[in-house]
């Protein structure tokens, strides 16, 4: 078959109408989201593995899982390119159309991959912050963060974008993979630490270390409310990024948030209580996004702005409900815990205005 | 012979992934039994260097650990001893040594971040100068 007859069949194709059906890789993109989701997931149980194990060697379960991820999405762009190479594809174009950053991320993350071995084997193993910034492990994270960025793009860049909710969860999943990937380098402020039993002790109570006990109140109050003000920005910058590009189905808001928060959540949590408040925050966020119904074609409305504020609020007033009601109480005060839900509204409402249309009228 | 090499290739990966799945060596100790201290408590056992390391007794005064209460305990151990190591998969400090074959520790502690707030295994090595260890483990948890 001469391989020009041959491209106008393959779904992708370079020189396929734009907006017309062929303008999508629905099956790739489809794999590449579940691979997208096995990375942000292993990512973050190997999070947890470290957290919770003495790692001494590279070769442990929790490296393997994250590294089947990666060996999964080899396989699948490499199925996909045999294919296309087998319908007349040659050069470039063996790659679905708009997934250029996957192909770049998968030789990012290999470098990374094998530069943290070698690390690992001439140095051993970093702890805490170390093992956050590390070179290597951010080698990795920028090559996740491209290899994930293939669903979206593909999804994004199409002329007639997808517009039902199964045709939405390839770009949905994807996001959220990305959003647990920022949340994988951002997991030491994740927690509120709302919670009474991570009350700090009163300055009083130890007489001997008023003063260190004062500064840690301070601390403690100040990295809970910069907790609040990150997630919200988190939460409203993905979702706010989705919306102003195409118009989101009902439920891909709430599975957006949910899968973007439940790995993260499941890797910090100590107790179920902890858990349940983000995952049901997540959905009542996503439940509160579906009602404003946001269209992209209206970018200007009022509607934007009260979505903006609302989705990170209502995130956060159900999160710290729920922590009040299963985690036997809070700690802040009832002014603090206003003004946080607040907080959060604020940090949607300036997110709304930094990614609205910017249209000036003559 | 593509089935055998698929064998050995799986029987690699197994190994390599088994190899990260790290063993507890040391004995384990009912964290009940270092709540009481042993009685007698028993004195430290006169040993040469060369000698392998012997922990004889611990004692802790919890072993659900929370802020705002100190935490301590106590170690008799033989006298070629050089140090001792409390260790968790998340921290470890040396404890003091007040005399040979005698060792004690105690933290003040006045906060602990989430992450930290988890069941350990508790790690006492005691080693001598040429390294050789004996080791307990006690399960603990910080609250």
């Amino acid at each position: 078959m001469p391989w020009k007859e041959a491209r106008m069949s393959v779904p992708g194709s370079p020189t396929a109408g734009s907006g017309s059906p062929s303008d999508s890789n629905t099956a790739y993109d489809w794999l590449m989201a579940l691979a997208s989701l096995w990375l942000s997931g292993g990512i973050m149980i190997d999070a947890w593995y470290h957290f919770h194990s003495t790692v001494e060697t590279f070769f442990e379960p929790a490296h393997g899982l994250l590294y089947a991820g990666l060996l999964a999405s080899y396989v699948f762009t490499g199925i996909t390119m045999y294919r296309r190479w087998q319908h007349g594809y040659r050069g470039r174009e063996l790659l679905p159309l708009r997934y250029e950053a996957t192909a770049l991320g998968l030789i990012v993350c290999l470098a990374g991959g094998v530069t943290d071995m070698i690390k690992h084997s001439l140095w051993g193993f970093e702890e805490g912050f170390n093992a956050l910034l590390s070179p290597t492990h951010l080698l990795i994270g920028v090559g996740m963060f491209l290899i994930i960025a293939g669903p979206m793009r593909s999804a994004l860049g199409r002329t007639k974008p997808p517009a039902t909710f199964i045709a939405q969860l390839p770009l949905v999943l994807a996001t959220a993979s990305m959003l647990e990937l920022v949340h994988w380098g951002t997991q030491f402020i994740f927690l509120s630490q709302a919670e009474a039993l991570y009350a700090p002790l009163a300055p009083s109570s130890v007489a001997h270390a008023t003063i260190t006990l004062l500064t840690l109140q301070y601390d403690k109050q100040g990295l809970g409310l910069l907790a609040v003000m990150v997630q919200s920005i988190l939460v409203a910058s993905f979702f706010l990024y989705l919306a102003r590009r195409i118009q989101l189905a009902q439920w891909s808001a709430v599975v957006l948030l949910v899968t973007g928060n439940a790995f993260v959540a499941a890797a910090d949590s100590n107790y179920a209580g902890q858990f349940v408040a983000v995952i049901v925050s997540s959905a009542a966020a996503g439940f509160g996004a579906d009602l404003f119904r946001l269209n992209p074609v209206d970018q200007l409305g009022r509607r934007w702005l009260l979505a903006a504020f609302a989705i990170p609020a209502i995130y956060w007033a159900c999160m710290l409900a729920i922590l009040a009601a299963t985690m036997g109480g809070l700690w802040w005060s009832p002014d603090v815990l206003v003004g946080s839900v607040f907080f959060a509204g604020i940090c949607g409402v300036l997110l709304n205005a930094l990614t609205g249309p910017f249209v000036r009228s003559c | 012979v593509l089935k055998r090499r698929i064998a050995a290739a799986a029987a690699i990966i197994g190994l390599a992934l088994g190899s990260g799945c790290s063993a507890n060596t040391g004995h384990w100790i009912d964290p009940a039994q270092v709540l009481v201290p042993a009685s007698p408590w028993p004195k430290p056992l006169t040993s040469p260097p060369e000698a392998r390391p012997q922990i004889l007794a611990l004692w802790l005064n919890e072993t659900a650990i929370q802020p705002g209460k100190p935490w301590s305990g106590r170690l008799v151990t033989s006298t070629n001893v050089a140090s001792v190591e409390i260790r968790t998969e998340s921290f470890s400090f040396v404890c003091d040594r007040p005399a040979f074959g005698v060792f004690d520790f105690t933290q003040n502690i006045l906060d602990i971040v989430p992450q930290y707030r988890r069941t350990y295994t508790l790690h006492v090595i005691a080693r001598n100068a040429r390294g050789e260890a004996d080791e307990w483990l006690v399960p603990i948890a910080i609250r």
